[in-house]
């Protein structure tokens, strides 16, 4: 809401600077977003005379002017407007001057004249948007004047941002209303000074009110006016609070919902079908054409002001192109009514019309100022536009009654905010508030609150109001004294951190990115232990990401796409953050994913090399023996993933379950998500991860006899998966077999084509004894018999 | 004999006296003190010595033996020390070849933020609780004190998902889940990702929040300006000037933002870029839970009561690191990243 200060003054005046009084705005709960000093650039124009004009040398549309601005010595200035002659009083911009958008002035040769300056129009002023000719000024407008200063062009304009429960703050009557109470100053209402002539109103119209929606409606009606052009004094005012002049009819209604916060509209009597407006829910009337020039479909339930079977307005958001006021309009009917936020609120967004008056209406206007805006309006209207103000009004306010009064305990103000607080504060608060306060029961007040703070309606909200005009610096600042409580943090956020730690120190950074996905990511990254079909958004941002990811990765490709488009040789990323699915209801679930791209990440000597498998796995193995339930984690070749490449994937699994998956994309599949070369990528459930459990810690002796190494190489087909040959050794002898490890794959001759040479490393040793070397070789021999026996290997010595 | 001894033991220490090498050392032990070495053929001898004579010249052998050992082992050590010190006057690397390690990785911005607010909300006491990001009206907004067709619902422009179920625009559904299925006293907080929809340099559609409540028997106004001035101090520094003014959050009531001296100018306004000008920044908002809340989950507000308040991690990760467009943290560009 726009706060003019000009307009302020002449609710409430304070001495306050600018900076203090937006200061105990601010701390009153309205806060200023910014103050503007507009006109403040405005500088050097003054008001001169014409005293003589001839038409220039050189050029028909120019007239060569002598002005006289008070000095003696009239300057010569060269005009091009047309309405330009002898006689008349002008802006005048002297050598020097600075316009509002910071133009200077200066003398200047046109057309081989000098001029001394340049009269000025509203538009170089900023007054209007667009003019015809120069402004000229009143005949007895003192020569040599500040124009910005005569005009009061020059005004502080105050920004203060509403919350939505204050609908009263936004009027210049509501905000003069704080500002009073936050500065001790009194406020001035204008008095509303009404004539009225001719036929009674209540003769010529009738109202009726058929949905309690409406709960209160009142018209007047003004004869003979003539539209016109706003005075400058309205224009200036609608400008500084921030709307547009249309005319004079209109900029009053606009003017009155300003200033009080009472949205009204002007209808022209003489398009109305009948003396009869009704009020009810738009029923079988489809649609409606608004004065914006466009027809509206009516949803059953709008509220609708209506005549005979014509529906003239959409309650409290716009009125119909028919009844509109345009220039041939002579007589009006002025409406000001009560209409329920909520219905308001759902047809102006529905429509997407959302007008200054929707915006006061949805906020709760004050229904007990209907009747005195509309007399403002109406005694404004026949003072600018002529036209006499018929006698009465017609006002249908069909539950009229007092607000229930609410109980505030001085007690419970002082139980709730930490601070004392008496009966005698609490009174005086809440007179100041504008609310009537008597005696209630056992030390509490009985509080009427004001018509127009429709926020306060229980007790709570009025200790609210008593810690803001305390100041809640005034209130202490206490740490409670109760018993002690461990903070502490779930399993999984522990979990997280420790592998975001491991991921780190593996080189890869952290991406976090946006949850939506467009449908064919979600078909090419099915993601993991996701089940049904993805999440649809119904108002996605973007047409092209209407659904929820299905898989962290999406997050995690873009990543790579962005940073390979950054020129970035080495992408190493990781991703927390949820995946979602739609299996009859909606579910989520945290996921894992990486990204290895491009080259290994790392600084230094060396040459730059392309990531594989055993890297990005290694980094797994990592965390999983850190989580420790590496042992529990089987790969097993391939996925269900068609965008994975079927011979560089695997599927992990954790005791025996789906926990993820790991490979290279199918090169089909790089085309479709645009990316290309060395890399590997990895997703797991981490609710799966987390509710692993695994056994509690505890110490195992040292082992006391020495381990005896043995190497064994065998040569299989180059498809072998060399996990086998581990597992099955593991198993064959599990007291003295302790450790075996693949140390190396070799393919090439003197291997035939078609095989392969795995190396093992194995680690015997016996919890009793130390064994020979004769058991050992032994054992070797058994093992060599029982490797042939179990597959189709050979035994290379 | 005992002349050839002495001329053995002559020899030999003159022999090792010029030895420069472990290997020219090695020789010598080899030809005095080896199987076939020289004093080892006069142990030999020993034999056709006579039985009287042969105590003096035993001990002569043995004090003569030990003495060519000793001289060996001191020749070798002083070879071997030599060696090693001609083999550092010749060795040298370059020492300023940058050290081959694999790249750092960080963690993002927005992780570091929330970790640092959240263990210092943990360090005070409250406990970290979790809720689902698609939500239901009741839980975002409803038991919130947001009734239908309220224009509050227009300060969270809502995505909506199908099956009536919302991306919860705040994390405060969690406080509604906790008090359903917890009694008080609580303190608790909650943390994630939040959606609205908007989308532009400084709001983004999805966003974090870290949320926190306290809920006991007599909890005050004041006591919220206590535990949250103890809080922000703890992530802003000690000395970081606080200040409450009323706000409107139809959850709590009396609602407040709190505001903390700027740190870029230290207060004093004037055209500083972080704080516009007005020497505060707006870090949190708070306020004492509304009793229609208390209503919502089974608690009878004249019993307890209670403060909540919410924090915007971008906003604090913005503040802090001076970035200038929210949409850095999504874009996942390296660049940014490593530098945090």
């Amino acid at each position: 809401m726009k706060l003019p200060l000009r307009w302020l003054n002449e609710f409430v005046r304070t001495d306050l600077d600018t900076a203090e009084l937006c200061h105990r705005l601010t701390m009153a709960g309205l806060e200023v977003d910014a103050v503007e000093e507009r006109g403040a650039g405005l500088n050097g124009v003054v008001v001169g005379k014409v005293t003589a004009t001839r038409a220039h040398p050189d050029a028909d549309r120019l007239t060569v002017c002598e002005v006289d601005a008070g000095e003696g010595t009239p300057a010569t200035v060269v005009c091009g407007a047309a309405n330009v002659r002898a006689g008349i009083r002008v802006a005048f911009a002297r050598d020097g001057a600075v316009l509002p958008d910071d133009r200077r002035i200066g003398r200047a040769e046109v057309r081989g004249v000098e001029s001394a300056g340049m009269l000025c129009s509203e538009a170089e002023l900023g007054i209007a948007e667009q003019s015809d000719g120069i402004m000229v000024l009143p005949g007895r407008t003192p020569l040599g004047a500040d124009v910005a200063e005569l005009l009061g062009l020059r005004d502080t304009i105050i920004e203060v941002s509403i919350t939505p429960n204050r609908g009263d703050c936004l009027s210049i009557l509501g905000l003069a209303r704080e500002v009073a109470l936050v500065t001790g100053g009194r406020l001035r209402e204008p008095k509303v000074r009404l004539k009225e002539s001719g036929g009674a109103c209540g003769d010529a119209v009738s109202i009726r009110i058929e949905d309690e929606r409406c709960r209160r409606y009142a018209a007047r009606i003004v004869r003979g006016v003539k539209i016109g052009p706003s005075p400058l004094w309205l224009r200036l005012r609608l400008q500084a609070a921030g709307m547009r002049s249309v005319n004079n009819v209109v900029d009053v209604t606009n003017f009155v919902m300003l200033e009080r916060g009472q949205p009204l509209h002007a209808f022209d009597l003489a398009k109305l079908a009948r003396p009869e407006v009704v009020v009810r829910a738009a029923a079988k009337t489809k649609a409606i054409q608004t004065l914006d020039g466009v027809v509206r479909a009516l949803d059953p339930d709008d509220l609708l002001i209506t005549t005979g079977d014509e529906p003239i307005a959409i309650a409290g958001v716009m009125g119909g192109a028919d009844s509109e006021v345009s220039a041939e309009t002579v007589d009006l009917l002025l409406e000001s009514a009560w209409f329920a936020p909520a219905t308001v609120r759902r047809t102006a967004r529905r429509l997407d019309l959302h007008s200054e008056a929707a915006y006061r209406f949805e906020r709760s206007i004050d229904i007990g100022g209907v009747a005195s805006a509309l007399d403002r309006a109406a005694a404004m209207i026949a003072e600018l536009a002529g036209g006499s103000v018929a006698p009465g009004m017609v006002d249908v306010y069909p539950g009229e009654r007092e607000a229930d009064p609410i109980e505030l305990r001085p007690s419970r103000a002082t139980e709730l905010l930490g601070c004392s607080v008496s009966g005698a504060q609490a009174r005086k608060v809440m007179k100041a508030l504008g609310a009537r306060v008597d005696k209630g029961a056992g030390g509490a007040l009985s509080v009427t609150v004001p018509t127009y703070r429709t926020d306060l309606e229980r007790e709570i909200d009025l200790i609210e109001e008593l810690a803001r005009v305390i100041g809640y610096d005034e209130i202490p600042t206490e740490l409670p004294s109760r018993p002690l409580m461990a903070g502490s943090l779930p399993e999984r956020i522990r979990m997280e951190r420790s592998i975001r730690q491991s991921l780190q120190a593996a080189g890869m950074s952290e991406a976090v990115g946006l949850a939506f996905a467009s449908p064919d990511t979600n078909r090419i990254l099915p993601g993991v232990n996701v089940a049904g079909r993805a999440v649809r958004l119904l108002n996605p941002i973007t047409q092209e990401e209407p659904e929820l990811r299905r898989s962290i990765l999406s997050t995690l490709l873009a990543m790579w796409r962005h940073n390979r488009n950054q020129g970035a040789t080495a992408i190493a990323g990781y991703s927390v953050g949820k995946a979602y699915w739609h299996e009859g209801v909606a579910g989520e679930g945290w996921r894992l994913g990486g990204v290895l791209a491009g080259e290994m990440p790392s600084i230094g000597l060396g040459a730059r090399r392309a990531p594989e498998l055993g890297d990005l796995k290694g980094i797994l193995e990592t965390l999983f023996e850190q989580r420790r339930v590496l042992a529990d984690v089987a790969w097993r070749p391939g996925t269900e993933w068609k965008s994975l490449h079927p011979g560089k994937s695997a599927t992990i699994e954790l005791g025996g379950a789906v926990l993820g998956v790991i490979g290279a994309l199918h090169p089909d599949a790089e085309v479709e998500l645009d990316v290309d070369g060395a890399h590997w990528l990895f997703e797991i459930d981490l609710d799966r991860l987390a509710a692993h459990s695994t056994p509690a810690v505890r110490f195992h002796g040292l082992p006391r006899y020495p381990a005896v190494q043995r190497d064994l190489a065998v040569v299989v087909a180059s498809e072998f998966e060399s996990d086998q040959i581990s597992r099955f050794v593991r198993e064959w002898n599990r007291d003295l077999v302790e450790e075996v490890e693949l140390f190396d794959e070799y393919v090439g001759s003197p291997i035939a084509p078609g095989k392969k040479s795995l190396a093992y490393s194995i680690a015997y040793r016996a919890a009793d004894r130390t064994l020979t070397d004769e058991e050992v070789n032994g054992l070797q021999e058994h093992l060599v018999l029982a490797l042939e026996k179990h597959f189709d290997v050979e035994h290379r010595q | 004999m005992k002349e050839k001894l002495e001329s053995i033991r002559a020899a030999a220490l003159a022999a090792l006296d010029g030895a420069q090498s472990e290997n020219a050392v090695e020789e010598l032990r080899v030809r005095y003190l080896g199987r076939k070495g020289e004093l080892t053929a006069v142990l030999r001898g020993m034999r056709d010595v006579s039985p009287e004579e042969r105590p003096a010249m035993g001990a002569l052998v043995n004090r003569i033996k030990e003495e060519v050992e000793a001289a060996i082992g001191e020749t070798l050590a002083n070879a071997r020390a030599a060696e090693r010190s001609q083999r550092v006057a010749s060795e040298r690397i370059d020492v300023t070849i940058p050290g081959r390690r694999p790249l750092l990785g960080r963690s993002h911005p927005l992780t570091q933020v929330t970790a640092e607010l959240v263990d210092a909300f943990v360090g005070l006491g409250f406990s970290l609780a979790e809720g689902p990001e698609i939500e239901d009206d009741y839980h975002n907004f409803e038991a919130l004190n947001f009734p239908p067709d309220h224009p509050a619902r227009d300060m969270q422009d809502t995505l909506f998902v199908e099956g009536e179920r919302v991306m919860r625009t705040h994390t405060s559904p969690v406080q509604i889940r906790v008090m359903e299925s917890q009694q008080p006293p609580l303190r608790a907080i909650a943390v994630g990702a939040t959606y609205r929809h908007d989308s532009d340099a400084t709001h983004s559609p999805m966003f974090h929040q870290i949320e926190g409540f306290m809920v006991d028997r007599g909890i005050t106004f004041a006591h919220l300006k206590g535990v949250l001035t103890h809080a922000v101090r703890a992530v802003f520094g000690e000395r970081s000037a606080v200040r409450l003014r009323p706000s409107f959050f139809p959850f709590t009531e009396p609602s407040a933002e709190l505001d903390i001296g700027c740190f870029g100018c230290g207060g004093s306004g004037g055209a500083c870029r972080i704080c516009k000008g007005t020497g505060w920044i707006e870090v949190l908002g708070s306020g004492m839970i509304d009793p229609n809340v208390f209503r919502a989950v089974g608690y009878d507000p004249e019993e307890y009561s209670g403060f909540a308040f919410g924090i915007g991690i971008e906003r604090i990760a913005m503040l802090k690191y001076e970035i200038d467009d929210i949409r850095r943290f999504f874009a996942n560009d390296l660049r940014f990243l490593s530098q945090f």
